[in-house]
């Protein structure tokens, strides 16, 4: 390969080296949506910089920081580390099981004094490095055997059990999703999608009456019947959906959405900016929007597959995944095709933990494609 | 490097997140498209609705004015306080403080905890409407949390009971509109007929509500300053009405009428017994609608146009006019009255059961000799009495734009004995019709349109709503001379002798002429009459004759007449002297 005769070592890369082979259709719309969401923020906030939008731009700064760090560094670093970065999340997750906070929506803070952090963010991508860093190096007989999916489905349900817990649906079916997908794209049985699909419905039942909460019953009898209780549990999505849909095709014009600039439209800031989004800007900038995001993920897709080494193409595939799935969840809830579960849109609402998770699986994907041509071995570095 | 088939297993699998990524993806643009082009009309409505409470602002309402403009209704700047509980640290303690400062009645404090328990802790809830600067300086220096003085407007009846069934009273409307909190509409009288002009146009405060209904600023490009209502200026005279008013509550119920005949103008206009809308706003208003609503006497009732009576003797006038008109009497010629006529097999009965003895036109009016008319009616009939009835203004309604449920009356003849009573008209109803007793029902208002007709020999139309223009009415086209030899019969009346002499006037020599009646309200037996007709104070009150007075002055050029009704007051002296009264009132 003559590509890998030129750089054979990822020990031996310079900076410049790995500045030439940084992905700028990755990293642009990337930082195009970070702009946008300050500017939203500064609507949010009334049209001031407090209390959200400066506060989020600090946040993005050290988000960037975060994300060059990783980016440029050695790709073996995240190799070695993976699981001990799953295990440090996994730990956070417990905690804030046990200690933590609840917020408005169902995630839970962790308290750790001058800032609070929500691990359920931290964990999705965690869990990406780790099943990246565990299928890398099988080959396809090995992954044609169940057995060596029954670690992966551990490193699933235990957070996932904790985080349904908590309770927040909404992280714990992207981290079903994202493993699902993982699952899939590496080779495993069709039959076993089939088999667990099957259990899946005769387990609905159950879940139902057994596993769910009143309010996340409410939720989903709200989504068929949203006119229902436009006071109670309704009265999010209903005003939600007012606020989009009023936005019409050209919008309300900056900082004029009554629904949101007027405190109709609740956690306008985190969850449901995208519907403040819609008022403000209307269809063009709702589209426009979706079509950015729609256009990472391509990217993203493109990354993973021109990826030549296993390990980076899992890492790049994983958070597209995670990526689009968080984007699909948030916008179809506000949107009301879902019911309402507490999912922020990616690189859009306000918060730390999203946003710098986030950054850093940026980082791990523009390392990876850094890394693109590198040959990886699980052990001899 | 990837194993090739781990590598073709991607490539392979990775179609499928393909398309399922653009399905998803396309679900949400087709959701985005359906919400904000398809249903966007629909939503932006939800939207407005949501954080717009538009406030109706209460213009000033019109005021009903006297004939010089003074004013008898109006709308009064009222100072409103209100709490806003939640606003309050401790509501108990709070309305603890109001009760004593205000001196609040028990009552008060009920109807406003009630209020306080019924709405939401922001909407604010009034105490008292009708503050002074005394209590609201007092209020204010103890500056309480949640109190808010606001300045409104409150319909203040200046004339109070006199006339309050013809100028009316506001209220709240059958409908309310929401967020129009302090809004009136006019319930009855004048305030009735002329809301649209008096009310004014609403003006129109848009506040900006967030989600929970709060207000948190106001749009002021949707902001529409309030019309000011037209005032309705009346004919009537604020002393007159209330003199008229004074005289006729010393009855227990009655109504009056004062015209200028020149212009028609109806000077004053009263029916008793009456009611103050004053006193629907207070605490007691609810109790105070229901006596009255329960009164046999009728208090809402307008008398005057709403009333019909038998005129009695007051029907005289045209009997006479009739008679001479015709041809048929000569003013001179003398009947003899010994106290009862017989004719056909029945005796009609003079008043004076010993009888007038020989009486002219003159005497028969001045003495209201019931034997004269009897015969005189009979001799001319029935068809003239009625043409003249008409021709004086009886059976006719004069208030048909301006007052509501006014009643015509009944001037009889063949013809309407045969199609309402269904038998044939005889002798005797035109015997008893020559004294104003039988089917003959009148109104006050057409007893005093009579009067001021014969006072001027004109077609004197009333009118209640002041004009500009000068009308000039049409004569009426009787004889001159005729009329003379009746109004020399009314002048004696209230001279020495007469059915009124006891409410004679003589205000710097202008005296009053007119015509006193008594309509009977129940038969008198034969039986009871041999054995001697009880007199008005023995029986009960409401079987007792109506008292009635037509009157004019001065009589050398008459300027005003009069009608004046006291239900069953025994006699018409109460009624004449009412009338002598407000002669002397006018006359000043």
């Amino acid at each position: 390969m003559l590509i890998t005769t030129r750089v054979s070592n990822a020990n031996m890369m310079t900076l410049s080296e790995k500045l030439s082979r940084f992905s700028w259709v990755l990293f642009i719309p990337m930082c195009v949506v970070l702009l946008f969401s300050v500017v939203v923020l500064f609507s949010a906030g009334g049209g001031s910089w407090f209390p959200f939008a400066m506060s989020q731009l600090l946040k993005i700064l050290f988000g960037l920081g975060i994300f060059f760090c990783v980016s440029f560094s050695n790709i073996k670093i995240w190799i070695k580390s993976a699981y001990v970065i799953y295990t440090i999340a996994l730990i956070l997750v417990i905690m804030v099981t046990f200690f933590g906070d609840i917020g408005m929506g169902a995630q839970r803070w962790l308290s750790l004094g001058f800032i609070n952090i929500q691990p359920s963010e931290f964990i999705k991508i965690a869990l990406v490095l780790a099943l990246a860093r565990y299928f890398a190096w099988y080959n396809s007989v090995e992954l044609s055997q169940f057995k060596n999916y029954l670690v992966p489905i551990f490193m699933l349900l235990l957070p996932f059990i904790l985080i349904c817990a908590q309770p927040d649906l909404g992280t714990g079916i992207s981290l079903g999703l994202i493993t699902v997908g993982m699952f899939y794209i590496v080779g495993a049985n069709k039959k076993w999608f089939l088999i667990a699909g099957i259990l899946g419905i005769l387990a609905l039942p159950g879940i139902w009456y057994g596993a769910m909460h009143d309010y996340q019953r409410n939720r989903v009898i709200t989504l068929f019947n949203p006119e229902q209780d436009v006071r109670g549990a309704g009265y999010q999505i209903n005003q939600a959906k007012i606020a989009f849909g009023s936005g019409g095709i050209i919008g309300k014009g900056y900082m004029s959405g009554t629904q949101s600039q007027q405190s109709f439209l609740p956690e306008k800031q985190t969850d449901f900016i995208f519907t403040m989004m819609g008022e403000e800007f209307g269809f063009l900038g709702a589209f426009m929007l979706l079509m950015i995001y729609t256009f990472i993920v391509i990217v993203l897709f493109w990354t993973a597959k021109t990826c030549r080494n296993r390990f980076g193409q899992l890492i790049c595939f994983g958070f597209m995944l995670n990526f689009f799935i968080y984007y699909f969840i948030n916008i179809s809830m506000v949107l009301g095709i879902l019911p309402t579960v507490g999912v922020p849109l990616p690189l859009m609402s306000f918060g730390g933990s999203s946003l710098i998770s986030l950054l850093f699986g940026f980082g791990l994907c523009q390392n990876a494609h850094i890394h693109k041509d590198q040959q990886l071995s699980s052990r001899g570095f | 490097m990837i194993d090739t088939e781990v590598a073709r297993t991607f490539d392979r699998r990775s179609a499928l997140f393909l398309t399922g990524g653009a399905v998803l993806t396309s679900i949400l643009v087709l959701r985005m498209l359906q919400m904000q082009v398809f249903e966007y009309k629909n939503y932006l409505k939800k939207s407005e609705n949501n954080s717009f409470r538009i406030q109706a602002t209460m213009p000033k309402r019109g005021s009903i004015l006297s004939e010089n403009g003074t004013v008898i209704s109006h709308d009064a700047p009222t100072y409103r306080i209100y709490i806003i509980p939640e606003e309050t640290d401790d509501i108990e303690s709070v309305m603890n403080i109001i009760q004593q400062e205000l001196d609040l009645r028990k009552k008060t404090v009920d109807r406003i905890w009630k209020t306080i328990k019924k709405q939401t802790s922001f909407q604010p809830v009034l105490i008292s409407e009708n503050s002074n600067w005394d209590t609201l300086a007092k209020l204010s220096a103890k500056n309480i949390p949640g109190i808010h003085i606001d300045n409104g407007f409150s319909r203040v009846y200046e004339m109070g009971p006199a006339g309050a069934q013809i100028f009316g009273y506001v209220g709240a409307p059958k409908n309310p509109v929401p967020n129009t909190p302090f809004f009136t509409t006019g319930i009855n009288g004048l305030e009735k007929r002329f809301n649209d002009d008096m009310a004014g146009k609403a003006g129109k405060t848009v506040f900006i509500t967030n989600a929970v209904g709060r207000v948190t600023g106001e749009d002021k490009t949707q902001f529409i300053e309030p019309v000011i209502g037209s005032d309705i200026k009346t004919t009537i005279k604020e002393n007159i009405q209330k003199k008229l008013y004074d005289s006729l509550v010393m009855n227990r119920a009655g109504c009056g009428v004062v015209l200028d005949i020149e212009s028609g103008a109806i000077l004053a206009m009263a029916s008793t017994p009456s009611f103050d809308p004053n006193n629907f706003k207070t605490d007691d208003g609810e109790e105070y609608i229901a006596s009255l609503l329960n009164d046999v006497a009728k208090p809402f009732m307008n008398k005057t146009i709403e009333g019909l009576y038998p005129p009695g003797s007051t029907f005289k006038i045209v009997v006479a006019l009739a008679a001479l008109e015709s041809g048929a009497v000569n003013p001179n010629e003398k009947i003899f009255c010994k106290g009862y006529w017989e004719y056909g097999n029945h005796k009609y009965h003079c008043w004076e059961k010993h009888g007038h003895g020989y009486v002219d036109l003159y005497g028969a009016l001045k003495h209201s000799c019931d034997t004269y008319f009897y015969q005189i009616a009979l001799r001319i009939g029935i068809d003239a009495i009625k043409n003249m009835a008409l021709k004086l203004g009886l059976n006719q309604k004069y208030m048909n734009n301006v007052l509501a449920h006014e009643m015509p009356g009944i001037i009889p003849d063949r013809r309407w004995k045969e199609k309402n009573v269904g038998a044939s008209w005889m002798h005797g109803d035109t015997v008893i019709s020559g004294i104003g007793q039988g089917f003959i029902l009148t109104n006050c208002l057409q007893l005093a349109v009579m009067m001021a007709r014969v006072a001027s020999n004109k077609q004197v139309y009333p009118h209640l709503i002041y004009t500009n223009k000068k009308t000039e009415f049409k004569s009426l086209g009787l004889q001159e001379k005729n009329l003379k030899h009746v109004l020399t019969g009314l002048e004696q009346v209230t001279q020495q002798g007469g059915t009124a002499s006891g409410s004679a006037i003589n205000v710097n020599g202008k005296k009053m002429g007119g015509k006193t009646g008594t309509s009977q309200v129940r038969n008198i037996s034969e039986k009871e009459r041999k054995s001697g007709v009880l007199t008005n104070e023995q029986l009960k009150w409401n079987l007792r004759n109506h008292g009635l007075f037509v009157g004019y002055a001065p009589t050398d050029k008459p300027k005003y007449a009069v009608c004046v009704i006291m239900e069953h007051a025994g006699g018409s002296s109460p009624a004449a002297h009412a009338t002598a009264n407000i002669m002397k009132e006018l006359l000043k």
